[in-house]
């Protein structure tokens, strides 16, 4: 099992956040994304909770095609807003191929201390995979994949953000437009074990 | 975004739409009455649950609740 923790800062509102991750998709950097449907949607008290299904692109390389004979894999995400506290929950898993690398990603969405009108995402990932033999190297693969596709993941939102918010993106202040409006934060990184 | 099931794209697309409006004018400002999607989602999902299967997923293994 791998583990991997970053956290992002989006220089956006948390009400911009919350409505921006329903149109996250499709994006620049989400190519590998296919399809995305809402499979459950209710109130709970006053929080939202929501399924959703997607599909996407399995991105393996040569030496993984005789573990997975599908292009596509398939993933749920479970989401809870809760807008009194502000805080969103995201917790996104693959339901195929399970065995072969299981991928669990838990976000947490607040509202920067730093900064009101910022959103701090904590990110946590648990990497596992089950084939005899390979279950070390695919482990392996999985989080150095997950690494690089959580940048492409910050980026994507960001263009989408940018996209919805142009007003808040322009007041950017101009030591900020320059660099990616978002950091992940090396120094939170994995633990292995 | 497409959804699984290319002939539901368009009642997706209305629900979304109902949705979105829903959620940015009302749910964020404390209002927690989602009965006005509520039809546009019927439709929908029962389009989603009839074609999640049409799309050759015998490599999924659902666990229990995971559509429903």
């Amino acid at each position: 099992m791998k583990y991997f923790e970053s956290t992002s800062v989006f220089h956006f509102s948390w009400d911009q956040v919350a409505q921006g991750l329903w149109k996250r998709y499709p994006n620049p950097h989400s190519k590998h994304v296919l399809s995305e449907d809402t499979v459950s949607r209710e109130i709970r008290g006053s929080k939202l909770f929501t399924k959703r299904l997607f599909t996407k692109t399995n991105g393996i390389p040569k030496w993984g095609e005789r573990f997975v004979d599908s292009r596509t894999v398939h993933i749920v995400e479970e989401s809870i807003m809760d807008p009194n506290e502000k805080i969103i929950i995201t917790y996104t898993r693959n339901i195929s191929y399970v065995r072969v690398m299981s991928i669990v990603e838990k976000v947490i969405y607040k509202v920067s201390k730093e900064n009101p009108n910022w959103t701090v995402a904590e990110r946590s990932a648990w990497i596992d995979s089950q084939v005899y033999g390979f279950g070390r190297a695919i482990q392996a693969f999985g989080l150095k994949r997950f690494r690089k596709n959580c940048q492409q993941m910050v980026e994507g939102f960001n263009h989408v953000l940018m996209t919805m918010f142009p007003l808040t993106a322009t007041s950017l202040p101009p030591t900020t437009s320059d660099e990616a409006t978002s950091q992940l934060n090396p120094a939170n990184e994995g633990k292995y074990h | 975004m497409d959804s699984i099931g290319e002939n539901c794209n368009e009642l997706k697309k209305q629900y979304d739409s109902c949705f979105l409006n829903w959620f940015s004018g009302r749910f964020l400002k404390g209002d927690t009455n989602d009965e006005v999607c509520a039809p546009f989602f019927k439709v929908y999902q029962q389009c989603v649950k009839v074609c999640t299967y049409c799309n050759n997923l015998k490599f999924v293994h659902f666990r229990d609740g995971d559509l429903s």
